[in-house]
């Protein structure tokens, strides 16, 4: 409970995420797919009312080798509409099993299991030609350890485009993942965005590739 | 595994835009503002998403011949179909029901409301 606190009260003052809008429209459903260093995410969630998403969600953790597979829950705790601006404040919850992803039948071992809980805020503010971001998260993956991520995002659009133009986005991801290899770190990137889909494509200061895709249908 | 994202990644684009356009039959469009009923003023508006969200909303209703949302200008067209009508009070439901607020609305005939705005 203290560790949660931790999280919500860190989601505050910490950064931003890429999967910010987790919660779409009534009756909407969206694909989320994140792919860095870290992870390589698939997020299918389906809004259910103005406040709340649901769906499975997949994670397979490129650091310690194992892959989550549950079901995640997605709440807009606030939205702040504005003339020129919009904001929102997320709570993320999700369940489910973890996995090594050894090969057991070259290995000749049995596959490790255990349950995993995960806990996530994430905020951002907007304006068309601004965006800023910040997200915190806490995995408690079993017998795979537990670990914290917290995500900053700066955003910037060269041009403003209208309804249904080509969006383009310059953006700057800053992370901390105290229990990682690769603790501090940054990463560059480009959103394009048009009607309901956007794509991220982006490198970080490993040279390591980013690759972002959501979808709303 | 980084096969598999591959894939999934490389299926998901290929399908997704077609399933998004399947079924919407109604209008949608800058045409629709000149025939549009009723112009609905708008804030939280900053991208294509808050456009969609909208747009499918409102399509949802069967009064609704088609809609427009303006970035530009912050403001949705609505066409309605023939004798048919929506109330201020429906507009601001659906508006609010799909993530926004609205400022203002105006009919065809001229008539404006402003909805008073919660503190």
């Amino acid at each position: 409970m203290q560790k949660l606190a931790t999280i919500l009260a860190l989601g505050c003052l910490a950064p931003l995420s890429a999967e910010a809008r987790p919660v779409s429209y009534p009756d909407a459903w969206t694909v989320m797919l994140r792919n860095d260093a870290n992870q390589n995410s698939a997020h299918v969630h389906y809004t259910f009312d103005t406040r709340h998403s649901v769906g499975p969600r997949l994670r397979y953790d490129r650091d310690n080798d194992f892959v989550f597979t549950g079901v995640q829950l997605n709440r807009l705790m606030k939205r702040w509409n504005k003339p020129d601006s919009q904001a929102n404040f997320y709570g993320r919850f999700a369940v489910g099993q973890v996995t090594d992803n050894l090969d057991s039948a070259e290995l000749r071992v049995k596959r490790e299991k255990d349950e995993a809980v995960f806990f996530g805020v994430s905020g951002d503010w907007e304006t068309r030609r601004y965006f800023v971001s910040a997200s915190a998260e806490h995995w408690e993956n079993g017998r795979f350890g537990e670990f914290s991520s917290f995500h900053s995002r700066v955003g910037i659009a060269p041009y403003v485009a209208n309804t249904g133009a080509l969006h383009t986005w310059l953006m700057v991801e800053g992370h901390n993942r105290p229990e990682s290899r690769d603790k501090v770190g940054g990463t560059a990137l480009i959103r394009f965005f048009k009607g309901p889909s956007l794509l991220e494509v982006g490198i970080d200061d490993d040279g390591e590739p980013l690759l972002n895709y959501i979808h709303r249908f | 595994m980084k096969i598999l994202s591959s894939l999934t990644i490389a299926a998901l684009l290929a399908l997704a835009p077609a399933a998004s356009f399947a079924k919407d039959k109604k209008m949608s469009g800058p045409e629709v503002v000149e025939i549009a009923d009723v112009s609905v003023g708008l804030s939280g508006l900053v991208c294509d998403f808050c456009s969609l969200a909208l747009n499918k909303t409102f399509k949802k209703r069967d009064e609704v011949r088609g809609t427009y949302v303006d970035l530009d200008t912050k403001t949705m067209s609505v066409a309605l179909v023939k004798d048919a009508t929506l109330s201020n009070d429906e507009i601001i439901k659906l508006v609010k029901k799909a993530g926004y607020s609205t400022t203002k609305i105006t009919r065809k005939d001229g008539s404006e409301f402003i909805p008073p705005q919660k503190s």
